[in-house]
């Protein structure tokens, strides 16, 4: 089964990016991995699937997903769970305020990210991620009115 | 007829995040490089798969204003030469799948100039290929940092003389 493979954190970009992932994956039948990396040995991997599983569950709960944590660099990380899991893309979150944004730590990571791996890396803007949300809402409300 | 590799996500994947927005063009920025290389493949087969038009950008620094004039013409022409060489590869390649390109040449710093132009054409995704800098972020960080919707980092092919270096 083809997976991709989502880099997630408690910011609004990777919810955004998480959302876009989710719908990748249910429109080609692949299965969706949100990843988040702890940078430094706290409650080892533990607490990283449950960053994971808690952003999954706020923002796809109905998606057929699985949370991983991982400790170490994040893009070495995200590198090795893709290579691992087979993945045909890797999607990432980008805040896009211009000048010094405050999702440079996401774009940072797919930088270093790109030198790592060979599988292809979608950065999704934060509006694409409302843009999806909106969308969901409204068919809700469509849904609701019939 | 696509040049899709094994390391590209499969056709639907790579449109599924767009729809009825497919008048809205793919910009793939290009340079002379082996980076360049993958994400000129990966715009084609994008392109071919979300049947939307696809433009070639090639951004020239242009050279430095401190050279006096025959210095600067002669850069000048060097540079501009080596720009149309690139983005008429990258038309070619794309001919060759059967995708119709078209390709700019531009002025400016790179990753800004990528964004505007992307921006100001109204694009759906902005490929770029990535390519590592050992003392200055590239061009791939800029854009994927500033850019207003999606940004495809190409797949770095398995015979990249950097990746190999990096393994």
């Amino acid at each position: 089964m083809t997976t991709i493979v989502c880099g997630v954190d408690d910011s609004p970009a990777a919810r955004a990016a998480v959302r876009i992932a989710a719908l990748l994956a249910e429109s080609i039948g692949a299965r969706l991995v949100a990843v988040h990396v702890l940078a430094h040995l706290t409650d080892a991997d533990h607490s990283a699937k449950h960053v994971a599983a808690a952003v999954l569950y706020d923002e796809v709960p109905d998606a057929d997903a699985t949370a991983r944590g991982e400790v170490g660099d994040v893009a070495e990380r995200l590198a090795a769970v893709a290579l691992d899991e087979d993945a045909i893309l890797i999607v990432l979150g980008a805040d896009s305020r211009g000048g010094r944004s405050r999702a440079c730590l996401s774009t940072r990571h797919a930088a270093e990210l790109a030198e790592m791996t060979t599988v292809p890396i979608l950065i999704a803007p934060l509006q694409l991620g409302a843009l999806d949300a909106r969308r969901g809402q409204s068919h809700d409300l469509e849904e609701a009115h019939r | 007829m696509t040049t899709l590799t094994s390391t590209s996500p499969p056709p639907a994947a790579r449109g599924a995040w767009i729809d009825a927005r497919s008048a809205a063009p793919i910009i793939a920025a290009v340079d002379d490089s082996a980076a360049s290389r993958a994400a000129v493949d990966d715009a084609i087969g994008l392109a071919a798969d979300l049947d939307a038009p696809l433009v070639f950008v090639h951004v020239r620094r242009g050279p430095a204003a401190m050279f006096g004039g025959p210095v600067y013409k002669r850069r000048l022409a060097k540079e501009l030469e080596r720009a149309r060489r690139v983005v008429e590869r990258a038309v070619r390649v794309a001919d060759l799948a059967e995708v119709g390109a078209e390709a700019e040449i531009l002025e400016g710093s790179p990753g800004r100039r990528i964004v505007e132009y992307a921006r100001d054409r109204g694009a759906q995704l902005v490929v770029v290929g990535s390519q590592r800098r050992r003392l200055r972020r590239g061009v791939a960080h800029e854009v994927a940092r500033t850019a207003d919707r999606p940004v495809f980092v190409a797949a770095r092919r398995r015979s990249d003389p950097a990746l190999a270096r990096a393994a």
